[in-house]
């Protein structure tokens, strides 16, 4: 199916990760041959990698303190020997760093975010854009190495194939720019504000927009909530109006919910919204517009006035139970 | 001091919907908004000097007198048709040439990411390419001036405030949908204000390094993810629908 390809997976301090992007780059198949750098203050963890199939590990010393160093040095070198078809890096804020020096460095395209890569000749990778609304596939050209970072825990661990301990292991350090200088950490402190909601268990969640905001519907819809044992949630703009906690947030930079019933009340059905509601069973939206977005997101559409249908439904509950 | 904040429009279309641009076609990318508003709320007590740089159409041009209206001392917007269809490396190539250009930048305020491409890269690439360091995840600017900008950054429940020398970029975490409101007079005043247009010769580039020419990505397939159900509209009686929602609540 393909030629010889060398891919080069960068790794960094998580260890999961790290092998979801080794199995990924094996599971192209015996034509390709994996080496990791490991870009790490300590590498004892994570030197087992041959294991999995890695045929190179590249231990590059960096001191811990340091969250920033010119990785420019090592790359070229590291390119230079290793001439690779592609690079991979964890999208995580360092990954991304990283991946932004190489790319300008080696002058190649770099894809951000890839939660699937497939090869045809050449690589084409996978990711989504406009609040995880389009799915692109995407190709780097003009360069002489492809780019990309991946997303955690997109792909699987393969189980460790080789018993031996026979991969070559170079070590090398990096030539440490220290940007702290002029740098000055001022205070330190924990946010204890983030408490976690718990969504994740709940089987039956109310999810209110601004069209169920005010107070007199929010304690009727509560009230229901207490019957039916339904969890609370909402859109950002419910947060940014104050009337439930962010950790309550469901949608693109909330969080993501599957319960079996989620019943949307007052929710406009904007996409940063939807995305977070995907993986329920059924979905009750209740709207009194017609046209409201997310009647197409829902199985199920209510088009009346949000007060109007909780009374009903507290009503209906009152007189048979649940 | 000089601080530039890059500012990327983004057009209304499906994922921006909730902008409500119908009718203005452009506005500013939601996280870019938050870093301007965080640096022009600063600005009303400190001196400095804030230049927005926008690569995008010459359509942009009504979105950015918005924002001298309400602040930013004078734009410069990067407009050339050499430029469109810029991946990360392609925008960066531009981006760090007009801020060598600008020169004398303390600072460079980026937003986390735009809303359309969401890949966070760019404020990357561009301290890559100009060799000054980068500093990530800060949820709140809390001073500028002679002794360098203080601001705060948010890792996961790890708050630290920080003192950065200049020069380095700086990248936001969050974003806001709220425009800030400027007042007719001030919008009419700032259409004497200077908006500053570069295109490629100005910029001394070369068009077949900018724009999708320039770009070492390429966009091979798009396609929109379908998340749309059945739809089905329940009718009748209130209480007989809400009997029904009862029952598909237990299942
Ligand atoms: C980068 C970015 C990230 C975002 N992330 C998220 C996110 O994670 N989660 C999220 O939710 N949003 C997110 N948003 C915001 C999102 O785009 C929408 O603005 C938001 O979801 C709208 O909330 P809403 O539906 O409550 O309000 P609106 O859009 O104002 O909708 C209110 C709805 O209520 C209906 N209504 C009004 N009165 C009644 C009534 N009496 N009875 C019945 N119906 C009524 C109206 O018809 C309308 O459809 C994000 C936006 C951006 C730019």
């Amino acid at each position: 199916m393909m030629d010889k390809v060398k891919i080069c997976v960068i790794c960094l301090d998580d260890r999961p990760w790290n092998l979801q992007m080794i199995s990924k780059a094996i599971s192209f198949g015996t034509n390709v041959t994996v080496s990791a750098i490991l870009l790490r203050s300590d590498d004892k963890e994570h030197i087992d990698y041959h294991r999995y199939g890695v045929s190179e590990i590249h231990v590059v010393n960096i001191s811990d303190s340091l969250e920033q160093f010119a990785l420019t040095g090592i790359i070229t070198n590291l390119n230079d020997l290793l001439k690779p078809d592609l690079y991979m890096f964890p999208a995580s804020d360092q990954g991304r760093d990283f991946a932004a020096e190489a790319a300008v460095c080696l002058k190649c395209g770099l894809v951000a975010d890839c939660i699937d890569i497939n090869y045809e000749n050449e690589f084409i990778f996978v990711r989504t854009t406009n609040s995880d609304s389009v799915l692109a596939e995407i190709v780097c050209c003009n360069g002489s190495s492809a780019m990309c970072t991946v997303k955690k825990n997109i792909f699987e661990i393969l189980p460790q194939q080789i018993e031996t301990d026979t991969a070559r292991i170079h070590y090398s350090s990096c030539d440490n720019r220290n940007f702290l200088q002029g740098r000055q950490i001022l205070r330190q402190y924990r946010n204890t504000d983030i408490n976690e909601a718990s969504l994740s268990e709940a089987r039956i969640i109310f999810g209110i927009g601004r069209g169920c905001s005010d107070k007199i519907k929010i304690d009727k819809l509560r009230k229901l909530a207490g019957y039916i044992g339904a969890e609370i949630a909402g859109t950002r703009a419910v947060v940014d109006d104050g009337i439930i906690n962010y950790d309550r947030q469901v949608g693109q930079s909330g969080v993501r919910i599957a319960p079996d019933i989620y019943i949307a009340f007052g929710i406009s059905g904007a996409a940063q919204h939807v995305v977070g509601i995907d993986k329920t069973k059924t979905i009750i939206a209740v709207n009194r517009d017609k046209e409201a977005p997310i009647f197409r997101f829902a199985d199920y559409a209510v088009i009346a006035d949000c007060e109007e249908v909780i009374d009903s439904l507290i009503n209906e509950v009152e007189r048979g139970g649940i | 001091m000089r601080v530039v904040i890059c500012i990327k429009p983004v057009i209304d279309n499906y994922s921006t919907q909730a902008l409500q641009l119908n009718k203005k076609g452009y506005a500013v990318n939601p996280y870019d908004q938050l870093v301007l508003k965080q640096l022009l709320e600063i600005k009303k007590k400190q001196n400095f000097e804030l230049i927005g740089l926008c690569m995008g159409s010459m359509k942009c041009q009504d979105m950015l007198f918005r924002l001298l209206a309400g602040g930013v001392d004078s734009i410069i917007l990067l407009s050339d048709m050499a430029f469109a269809g810029a991946d990360t490396y392609a925008t960066t190539e531009v981006l760090s040439k007009a801020l060598i250009r600008i020169g004398n930048v303390d600072y460079i305020f980026c937003g986390a990411k735009a809303i359309d491409g969401e890949t966070g890269q760019v404020p990357y690439e561009l301290a890559h390419r100009l060799n000054i360091p980068v500093i990530n995840n800060v949820s709140n600017i809390m001073s500028m001036d002679g002794d360098g900008l203080q601001l705060e950054r948010q890792l996961d429940d790890l708050v630290q405030e920080e003192i950065i020398a200049s020069p380095a970029v700086i990248i936001g975490k969050h974003f806001t949908t709220e425009e800030f409101t400027v007042s007719l007079l001030s919008l009419k005043r700032a259409k004497n204000k200077k908006m500053i247009i570069w295109n490629h010769e100005r910029l001394e580039l070369l068009p077949e390094n900018c724009g999708i020419a320039g770009s070492k990505t390429k966009v091979k397939k798009a396609r929109e993810i379908n998340r749309f159900r059945k739809g089905e509209i329940m009718k009748g009686e209130l209480n007989l629908v809400s009997q029904e929602m009862l029952k598909i609540i237990k299942g």
